[in-house]
């Protein structure tokens, strides 16, 4: 009798897919059956019988083995639990290093997310792009802007198949509107008639594509509507079609209302008005030579922006012999987040804080991981008899990695639970530091999956170690060894316990040095006195009575001074190549930014005088006078700047004076060249300096004066302070969340360490007892217990120290004006972590130290 | 202890039987003569699995033979527990079958 040999690829199945139970036994059943029914009905016939019993038989075994997988998940919770509330100071320490770690990560990551989600609800926003501008400076730098010269607009629409269609955006303005008694103050743009073709805005009334074809058309947003046209405006038949007053001399229709703007919108707008109408009464626009506008273009899809980039990249220079500027394409969903430029090159923007947080997160987490599985692997030394015992009795290698994996799951779980629970409740206070309205939308299935997968990742870290680890030990030597055991990989451990001190240090720094920083700027003396000074806007009335107003204040209670200037000092804007000068190389190209005010600009702001005198009326010619800052004077290269004669804007005259410098842009960048000239018509913005400590009383005064004056316009004002730390509001909230971040950090690693000492400690027992019987005193013991520690977190320091400084001196790097990681602030760093580290080992070492030894001798 | 499954009174029934032939191969095909339907691998060899753990069996391997391609044959005999179980059930059925002699819709 000749055997058959069963299919090969069944019997593989077949072992493979049923682990229980015994498969050589089944096998041998299946075989005997299977030369049977070859003998009588053939080969084949048995092949294919063979095949059916296998494949009828799945569901079953398939059942059995769900069936066992449940009981043995069950089992690994009911050990886990077991062991949990066995070593329950272990537990509370994972678990909370564990739950800090998740909830600080979840924080980040609704963060992050929010930050990514910025100007994504354009549908367009992947093919969306906006031309930039690079402008070669004389000093071989460049400048990158966004604006662009506005017949740029029309090539790119005729000439260019690959663009869809390209929109004029004009800058935000505020402007008055007003409808019958209802008057508000509100921001606008001008658009192309095509926006809504590119942009994502949906409307409420109106049509769309027709709402900005005439040039009288406004469209408004939900809110303005409300504003203007009360709560009920939806009900309103004549809205559509009605008449609004802008600044109350022109007339415009409205054609359409748009729902608000989304708040994740980089370019904001209560209302939209044609392009048309802002092109009207500003000719000048229309040139080669002027970038006033944004220009966006949309891509056909497919189209790759480099190439069209390639294309358009000299267009300026053809048209402009005299031009050195070049165009490019930003993507469009790069501008919230990539719009720092450096020589013509994006260099970054808040990404990088993006990315910084996505790495502090990332290190907490890491730190809870490490306590994991330093505490796991230490305490292998206490579980090394149940491991035995359980090899002894038949538990296999993997069987045991599944029972530490489960349960670093079954942690990890909780720890997910009670965090989810924690951000829930961190949330609004998060959202307060921030300035965001980040909110926890339990349908988003997206963010589920990022939370799990989060919170999935760190479980299979924290816990792959300890299972390998432990499972790897030999029964008999896990029986046997009760004593010479030291609970795993030392070596490991004290180096995962530098990391975690070196990333605590890291952040330690990072967090001194941007509140140094930020200190650093709020106190610097920025060239003006910026408390207690007030601005309004100068307009209706105000454009033909200022003189008037001026006196009616000045009289009023709480009042100090009044001048006027055409911006604020904090954020001149106007700027001129054009400045001629005695002595002038006129290959040399100085921007110099100019300045408008009155005569009594520098009294009110508090602007000190270096050289000569500021504008007086006495003098009565100071329409041709100029006052410069110290840095104009260093770059026209004057060392005697009174009295000497400059032009520009078709004017000329003599500098009179010279004011000490004063930061009038952000500190971000350093100080520029600046001319103030004396035009008291010219100016747009009120100073108001308000008498120390009478700030509300000023602030009644001016109210009831401004609607003296101004009836029809709506009181607004702002403080120059206010103005002065908005701008460095991002710091702000980056210094805030790098403290939280740092003092949680550190928490969870000295949970870490706490964990770790108090089991070296108790480990140690009989040695610390037979210490004191040969004389060792308490304190002897606890240097000894300590003094390991305390080295590591030296050597921690050691590593820390370097990466912190050139970390952070690059941060600072971006401010013209700041501090620098002095050696004070590595040393707080390093003496407060080793301070912490040796608080919180010497606790636990000083109760093992003051322990009676008897009682650790006695027992055997 | 519970109840026997039906499924696992069948193959105790079909074990003391069979007595001394008692391994997987008979018991599949005695359970297919009295059933009248195909017997799948996984409803005799579960709760064969089960039984042994259970201790209402005894297994007893026999070592492998060339007509099973080398692998071991495993015989199965009932034990006094697996005994006692068979009569628990019987004693249940004959309490739920009594006084019905011919089975109709009333």
């Amino acid at each position: 009798m000749s055997f058959q040999v069963p299919p090969k690829l069944a019997v593989w199945l077949f072992s493979h897919f049923r682990p229980r139970g015994d498969v050589d036994i089944i096998l041998g059943d299946l075989e005997e059956e299977f030369q049977e029914l070859s003998a009588a009905y053939g080969s084949s016939e048995a092949q294919r019988w063979y095949w059916r019993q296998l494949i009828k038989s799945t569901p079953g075994f398939t059942l059995e083995l769900c069936n066992w997988t449940f009981i043995m998940i069950k089992h690994f919770i009911r050990t886990a639990t077991r062991s949990f509330w066995r070593y329950k100071s272990y537990t509370t320490i994972n678990v909370a290093g564990l739950t800090v770690g998740l909830a600080c990560a979840f924080l980040i990551l609704l963060w992050v997310n929010d930050e990514y989600a910025h100007d994504a609800h354009h549908e367009n926003s992947q093919q969306m792009y906006r031309v930039m501008q690079n402008t070669l400076m004389a000093d071989g730098s460049t400048v990158t802007s966004n604006v662009a010269p506005e017949p740029l607009d029309f090539v790119l629409d005729t000439e260019y198949p690959e663009v869809i269609a390209s929109i004029r955006m004009s800058y935000q303005q505020t402007r008055l509107l007003s409808i019958d008694e209802r008057v508000v103050r509100r921001k606008g743009r001008h658009v192309d008639p095509e926006y809504f073709d590119v942009f994502t805005h949906p409307t409420i009334l109106g049509d769309p594509q027709t709402a900005l074809s005439d040039p009288n058309a406004i469209v408004l947003t939900a809110s303005l509507a409300s504003n203007l046209f009360g709560e009920n405006w939806q009900t309103d038949p004549n809205l559509l079609g009605s008449i609004i007053k802008i600044e109350n001399t022109e007339d415009v229709v409205v054609t359409g209302v748009l729902v608000d703007v989304e708040e994740q919108s980089s370019f904001t707008y209560d209302f939209l008005r044609p392009m048309e109408a802002y092109l009207l009464n500003r000719a000048w626009v229309r040139s080669w030579r002027s970038s006033n506008l944004s220009i966006f273009a949309l891509l056909a899809e497919g189209t790759r922006s480099e190439a069209l980039t390639a294309k358009i990249g000299g267009l300026v220079q053809e048209q402009d012999a005299e031009s050195s500027n070049t165009l490019f394409l930003q993507p469009f969903t790069d501008i919230y987040l990539r719009s720092e430029f450096d020589g013509g090159v994006v260099t970054g923007g808040r990404i990088d804080t993006v990315r910084m947080f996505s790495i502090v997160g990332f290190f907490i987490l890491l730190i809870a991981c490490i306590n994991f599985m330093n505490l796991a692997t230490a305490r292998s030394a206490q579980r090394m008899r149940e491991i035995g015992v359980r090899t002894a009795l038949g538990a296999s290698r993997s069987l045991l990695a599944w029972q530490f994996l489960g349960e670093s799951i079954v942690l990890t779980s909780t720890a997910f639970l009670l965090a989810m629970g924690l951000v829930v409740l961190l949330l609004p206070g998060f959202n307060m530091l921030t300035g965001k309205a980040l909110s926890l939308n339990i349908y988003d299935g997206g963010m589920w999956i990022q939370f799990a997968g989060i919170a999935f990742i760190t479980g299979l870290v924290a816990g792959s170690y300890p299972a390998l680890f432990l499972s790897s030990r030999n029964a008999i030597s896990t029986l046997r060894n009760r004593i010479g055991v030291m609970g795993g990989n030392v070596q490991l451990r004290k180096s995962l316990v530098v990391v975690q001190f070196g990333i605590s240090m890291i952040l330690i720094v990072g967090t001194i040095t941007i509140s140094n920083q930020i200190d650093f700027i709020r106190s610097k003396n920025i060239g003006l006195d910026r408390e207690n000074l007030i601005t309004i806007e100068r307009e209706g009335a105000l454009e033909d009575q200022f003189e008037s107003f001026r006196h009616t204040l000045l009289s009023a209670p709480g009042i100090t001074s009044v001048a006027s200037a055409d911006a604020s000092p904090l954020s001149v804007g106007t700027a001129t190549t054009g400045v001629m000068w005695e002595g002038r190389d006129t290959d040399q190209v100085i921007a110099f930014h100019i300045l408008a005010a009155d005569y009594d600009f520098i009294d009110v702001a508090k602007i000190e005088i270096a050289d000569g005198r500021y504008f007086s009326p006495d003098f009565g010619t100071d329409e041709t006078g100029f006052v410069i800052n110290e840095k104009a004077a260093q770059a026209m290269g004057m060392e005697e700047p009174v009295g000497q004669s400059l032009a520009f804007w078709g004017m000329n005259g003599t500098v009179v004076g010279v004011v000490k410098d004063f930061h009038s842009t952000s500190l971000y960048s350093a100080i520029e060249p600046l001319i103030i000239t004396l035009d008291e018509s010219d100016t747009n913005t009120i100073f108001v300096r308000a008498e120390l400590g009478q700030v509300s009383k000023a602030l009644t005064s001016i109210e009831t004066i401004y609607a003296q004056f101004n009836p029809g316009y709506p009181f607004n004002y702002s403080f120059v302070d206010d103005e002065f730390e908005s701008m460095y509001r991002s710091d702000q909230v980056l210094g805030d969340l790098a403290r939280y971040f740092t003092l949680i950090a550190i928490f969870v690693a000295c949970l870490g360490m706490f964990g770790l000492a108090s089991f070296m400690a108790g480990s140690r027992t009989k040695e610390i007892g037979i210490r004191k019987v040969l004389g060792a005193s308490a304190a002897n013991v606890t240097v000894l217990l300590s003094r390991e520690f305390v080295g590591l977190v030296v050597i921690a320091f050691l590593f820390a120290a370097p990466i912190s400084y050139i970390v952070m001196q690059k941060w600072l790097g971006g401010f013209a004006y700041h501090t620098d990681v002095g050696i004070e602030i590595l040393a707080i760093a390093g003496l407060s972590t080793i301070l912490i580290a040796v608080l919180t080992v010497s606790y636990k070492s000083l109760i093992a130290a003051s322990a009676n030894p008897v009682n650790s001798l006695r027992s055997e | 202890m519970d109840l026997l499954l039906r499924s696992e009174e069948m193959i105790l029934l079909a074990i003391w039987h069979l007595q001394d032939e008692a391994y997987g191969v008979p018991i599949r095909r005695y359970l297919s003569e009295a059933t009248g339907r195909e017997i799948s691998l996984a409803s005799v060899y579960v709760p064969l699995d089960r039984l042994t753990h259970r201790g209402l069996v005894q297994a007893i391997d026999a070592p492998p033979t060339k007509e099973r391609g080398g692998r071991r044959k495993r015989h199965f005999k009932l034990t006094s527990s697996g005994i006692s179980a068979l009569s628990e059930v019987r004693s249940v059925h004959d309490k739920l079958w009594m006084g019905i002699s011919k089975l109709s819709l009333r």
